[in-house]
């Protein structure tokens, strides 16, 4: 475990030092917004009700400047102070309406730490909501699948004329449960922008609910981890001392089985082939997590960036990015990093604690 | 019982079609035959336990469906039981072996099964069984031998709590698929003497599928009662598909008395090729070589031109990976050997082997034909690689020439642009053989070179070292030792074992 | 002999569902081309087809630098060249660090930053570019799978049974494992990272054109689905299906009122799922090999 714990925080530390200086030379690339220059502009327009770009009002106040300078303006400077502001205004999207944003600071850093925080939140709540609903799918599909083929086999007394019958009718029945299960499946599957769009009417886009729902059920991120699972616990099946628990009579029929199992959290298959393979692909699977997590990550930054969610951490990198402030989108990079980082250790961890117990 | 098994994947390509597949109810059936044929797969699927929606199976004209529904199917799954093969994936990683030994039908208690399984582990301290029964399965420990004798070890715990409940027919019936495959001759001997009890209490009927011929020879010498309720049977391919052929005991037992003691050794000449010197380390494990295992008498192994050594050692004692690290494919802890003159020890570096040893001086026939050879390759393909600075017409003539060493005229020519994946398994064993022998490398270590062979390949092989034994020095790796011992002769065999001494 | 037609006729998923796709996207073509307005019908062809050159393209390249990293880490350490290795690792390391939006998302912006400024760049180069970044974050699930063939092999005696006949070492990787062994997980894995990068390009390209106000825009992108899907009147097309909940009977005037925004979302979400079925169907034939 110290081996695991150490060569991550090696990575990490290197990767951090790499961030300092990406993020100072983010700052040095970025356009500086100049606005304090013109805080004096904004002021007198403020006290003065002065319209900037209006020639005559201009003019006017130019002439009282010349005969009451104010502070340190006088007519001169605040001429060139002028010319300097409206070829910002216009070049500059920094000084357009609706712009918020700045070059980090620490004000901003703490701003940023605590949507990361929010953000963290949000992640682990649907991390986890996913890992369990992945295990409960995997395993219906893989009992569903054993239980067809074990219904259909013992239809094979009846006659072959009827066996072949109820062959067909099984058949029939898979393909109109694909039929129904379209709607279903183009929403998992579209991406979260689609989905929430169609659906936003009575939705609070910015409410956790709404981020944790989409988060699981859009971007095929269910669908994706789900079927991880499954074809774990299908490999595992496949192998041979499942054949063996075959041969030593465990139970493989799973027709009483109730669905609802599926969602407590310790799973008992006690004396049968199930039971047998399920800490072997459970153990896979942790550490497949990582990919997940990182599947996780992306939908949630996707579902803030898309939906202009404001006030959240990657709505705040985009807006840092097409605002290039590269040093605060490094930051806000930087602590993605680290959140992936933190889920790679946690499954690794979580790998090694599971084997931990099947070592003699 | 009479079986007509036809199986096809499922895309309807056929995999095995028998027409009258047999075995005697209430005998032991010995299965011979070729590794790859079908042997394990028949037997799976008259077993039940083959998945109808994976394979197209009928049996006896009935779709596989039907026949998993039969009543000789659940009687034998419910009183026999089926040793499989592959010991690497059939033990649970994430239960202890006790574990395993008493769960399903194997829960109940039986003080007799406890001496049985220390009886399999003979020789072995109480600690170690313990620590053994204890452990979970891992990829090296216990090594293969110790879970070939754990799989078998549930058979045999089944057919106790059979004869303790009185409860043994004909009908239980008990598949033991190359039970003895990793183990030396003092384990198959117990293997197979606990077996032979259970069966005389309760008289079940064993299909007991192998290559070990030598199990005829310990028949004869030591269950000669056992003749009269004992089948020889052999699964061969023939131009008209697959038959089920008695086979003659007595044509081995003949062949092996017909070649004079050290007969591979006919031609030894004094010109050294090889020499290993006694003390080594591989994976933290000390081990001696020696002439005499009882003795503990240390000796430098040395293979001369014309010499072929045999080295034995206890299953999973570090054969194969002591013939790796002289190869230089892996490094050992400590080493020290002599090749073609020049000094290698653990500090030889890898470009010394690459530039000078692989495929100049030092050849390897790897154990499992299935990884040493590339599947997808055609025949032809799995020897062009190796030949250097020949035409197209020159090299697909020397490879035919090569063929022709171990398969005959029609044989060649019908496999020659076949892949490899198609052949069977005792095909694919002599081509992993011959391509060896291709090498201009004048020492040769052969790991288990007649593995998944039948009898009559066997005898070609032996013919094929005999003759490529003039110009070189082959280092024998083998679990058949009843053969080989007599063939190369004791004074040119070696052990390896483990030093404690030191 | 009929259970063999039930049960066991030469039915190939991955075949099945190419062909779904192409005949779905033919069907939402015929119907665009008669019921969607001339300018959004093209704007439509030229979104799905850009959408499918930049993710074949970027699958590709993602394919090469697998192969690339995988080939040259394991050589490096086969000639005890550890500095070499562990740069790529850790480099590796780096990548799949970096969330595959957020990574995608910084390059694009980078690359429009630069073009606004000084370039003036055609629309196929600006794909390649786009192709670029994209196969830069996904690569490495194609090294992964190069690294998973070799491990295999080198698990068993394949590697030590060619070394020792003298054979390259490069011939056993690329010809041996690589050429002769891992096309059809090449395939399967082609055909994976396709559907990831159709569906992160799409998103990205959405983010980026919704930008944040109207007044701040990045350079115009060529047409994809992504950035179709963010125009205003497409929006307000993928709102109206809400409108289906409250009035069921809107269902049938979706297709011929709001055509554009649905008939791109539709692609999208259609090739999706026809990609996501092909890559599990490869993978299965893999593991019942």
């Amino acid at each position: 475990m110290k081996k695991i714990i150490v060569k991550n925080l090696i990575s990490i530390g290197i990767i951090s030092i790499l961030f300092v200086v990406f993020i100072v030379v983010g700052k040095l690339i970025s356009v500086s917004d100049k606005s304090e220059r013109f805080v004096v502009i904004k002021e007198l327009q403020e006290k003065y009700y002065i319209d900037i770009f209006d020639e005559e009002q201009v003019e006017i106040f130019k002439m009282a400047l010349e005969s009451y300078p104010i502070q340190h303006l006088n007519r001169e400077k605040f001429e060139n102070l002028l010319d300097e502001y409206k070829r910002y205004y216009f070049t500059n999207p920094k000084a357009k309406e609706g712009y918020t944003g700045k070059n980090l600071s620490l004000d901003y850093a703490i701003d940023i730490m605590l949507m990361f925080v929010k953000f963290c939140f949000i992640y682990f709540i649907s991390f986890f909501s996913l890992y369990h609903f992945s295990k409960a799918i995997g395993f219906a599909k893989l009992i569903r699948e054993i239980n067809y083929q074990n219904d259909l086999t013992k239809f094979a007394i009846l006659d072959e004329d009827e066996f072949l019958r109820k062959a067909k009718h099984f058949k029939l029945k898979k393909y109109l449960n694909y039929i129904i299960s379209a709607p279903f499946y183009l929403f998992i599957f579209s991406p979260s922008y689609v989905a929430a769009y169609a659906i936003r009417s009575k939705f609070d886009s910015d409410s956790f609910l709404f981020l944790i729902f989409f988060a699981i059920f859009t971007n095929g991120a269910l669908l994706y981890s789900g079927n991880r699972f499954y074809n774990m616990l299908k490999n595992e099946y496949h192998k041979g001392y499942a054949l063996t628990a075959l041969v030593k009579n465990l139970k493989n029929d799973y027709s009483d089985f109730n669905f609802l199992w599926l969602f407590s959290l310790s799973k008992k298959f006690k004396g049968s082939v199930l039971g047998s393979i399920y800490p072997a692909a459970l153990s896979n699977f942790y550490l497949s997590l990582k990919e997940i997590g990182s599947f996780l990550i992306t939908s949630l930054a996707i579902i803030e960036m898309a939906l202009n969610i404001q006030n959240f951490f990657c709505y705040e990198l985009l807006k840092c990015l097409l605002f290039e402030y590269y040093d605060s989108a490094f930051f806000i990079i930087f602590l993605l990093f680290v959140l992936v980082k933190a889920n790679d250790i946690a499954a690794e961890i979580l790998h090694y604690l599971n084997s931990l117990k099947y070592e003699s | 019982m009479n079986f007509n098994v036809s199986i096809w994947t499922k895309d309807n390509f056929p995999i095995v079609e028998i027409k009258d597949f047999y075995f005697e109810e209430g005998k032991i059936n010995f299965l011979f035959g070729e590794s790859g044929i079908g042997k394990s797969l028949i037997s799976k699927a008259i077993y039940g336990i083959l998945n109808p929606f994976d394979l197209n199976i009928y049996i006896n004209n009935k779709s596989y469906f039907q026949y998993l529904n039969t009543a000789y199917v659940s009687e034998i799954r419910k009183n026999g039981f089926f040793v499989f093969q592959e010991t690497s994936t059939h033990l649970n990683p994430t239960l202890k072996i006790s574990e395993q030994l008493e769960e399903g039908d194997l829960s109940e208690f039986s003080s007799q099964f406890l001496d049985d399984f220390k009886y399999l582990f003979y020789g072995k301290k109480e600690e170690f069984i313990s620590f053994l029964s204890h452990s979970y399965p891992k990829p090296h420990r216990p090594s293969g031998g110790e879970k070939q004798r754990i799989l078998a070890s549930m058979a045999i715990k089944k057919m106790q709590l059979l004869i303790e409940k009185n409860s043994y027919s004909n009908l239980n019936l008990f598949v033991f698929d190359e039970p003895s495959g990793n183990l030396d001759d003092k384990y198959r001997d117990l293997l197979f003497d606990l077996i032979v009890k259970k069966y005389l209490k309760g008289n079940f009927t064993i299909l007991f599928i192998t290559h070990d011929y030598s199990l005829i020879g310990k028949i004869y010498s030591q269950y000669e009662n056992l003749l009269t309720r004992a089948k020889f049977l052999e699964l061969r391919k023939e131009e008209s598909g697959l038959s089920l052929v008695e086979f003659n005991s007595r044509n081995y037992i003949d062949w092996l008395k017909s070649f004079p003691e050290g007969y591979l050794n006919q031609n030894k000449t004094d010109f050294e090729l090889l020499k290993i010197y006694p003390d080594l380390q591989i994976f933290g494990r000390k081990l001696s070589i020696v002439k005499d295992k009882e003795k503990f008498e240390k000796k430098d192994l040395t293979i001369n031109k014309g010499q072929i050594v045999y080295l034995k050692a206890e299953s999973g004692m570090g054969k194969t990976s002591l013939a790796k690290a002289i190869c230089g494919l892996i490094k050992p802890d400590k080493i020290k050997a002599r090749i073609w003159g020049t000094t290698i020890d653990e500090n030889t570096k890898f470009e010394f082997y690459r530039d000078r040893l692989w495929g100049k001086k030092i050849a390897m026939c790897f154990q499992h034909s299935d990884e040493a050879l590339n599947l997808n390759d055609l025949t032809y393909q799995a020897f062009e690689p190796f030949i250097k600075n020949k035409t197209y017409l020159e090299k697909t003539d020397l490879i035919e020439k090569n063929l022709f060493k171990a398969f005959d005229y029609e044989t060649t020519k019908n496999i020659f642009k076949r892949k490899i994946k198609h052949l069977s398994g005792g095909q694919k064993q002599k081509i992993n053989l011959l391509r060896s022998f291709l090498s201009p490398a004048e020492i040769i270590i052969l790991d288990e070179p007649i593995s998944g062979m039948d009898f009559e390949s066997v005898k070609k092989t032996f013919d094929i070292i005999k003759n490529e034994l003039q110009n070189r020095g082959i280092l024998l790796i083998s679990h058949n030792e009843e053969i080989f011992s007599k063939a190369v002769g004791s004074e040119n065999i070696f052990y390896l074992v483990e030093n404690e001494q030191d | 002999m009929r259970v063999k037609r039930i049960f066991f006729s030469k039915f190939d998923p991955a075949k099945f569902w190419f062909r779904i796709m192409i005949v779905g996207l033919l069907l939402i073509y015929l119907w665009n081309a008669a019921f969607l307005y001339e300018s959004g019908f093209k704007r439509w062809q030229a979104a799905l087809f850009n959408s499918i050159f930049v993710s074949f393209v970027a699958s590709l390249l993602s394919i090469f630098l697998g192969w690339f990293f995988s080939y040259y880490k394991y050589i490096s350490e086969y000639l005890d060249k550890v500095v070499v290795s562990k740069t790529i690792i850790f480099f590796i390391d780096a990548i799949k660090s970096i969330p595959q939006v957020i990574g995608a998302l910084t390059g694009y912006a980078i690359l429009t930053n630069l073009t606004a400024r000084d370039y003036n760049l055609s629309s196929f180069v600006l794909l390649i570019l786009l192709s670029f970044i994209l196969g830069l974050f996904l690569f490495v699930e194609a090294y992964d799978m190069f690294n998973e063939r070799i491990a295999y092999y080198k698990d068993k005696d394949f590697i030590s049974a060619l070394r020792v006949l003298g054979m390259k070492e490069s011939s056993i990787i690329n010809k041996e494992i690589f050429y002769k062994n891992s096309r059809p997980y090449v395939i399967q894995k082609f055909a994976s990272i396709f559907g990831e990068v159709f569906f992160l390009q799409a998103s990205v390209d959405y983010i980026i054109s919704v930008g944040l106000t109207l007044k701040t825009n990045l350079v115009s992108l060529p047409p994809t689905l992504g950035n179709l899907l963010a125009r205003i009147d497409s929006k307000q097309d993928i709102f109206a299906i809400g409108m289906i909940f409250s009035n069921l009977s809107y269902i049938f005037e979706l297709p011929f009122k709001h055509l554009q925004g649905l008939s791109a979302a539709l692609t999208l979400v259609f090739v999706l799922i026809c990609v996501y079925k092909i890559a599990n169907a490869l993978t299965e034939k893999l593991e019942n090999k």
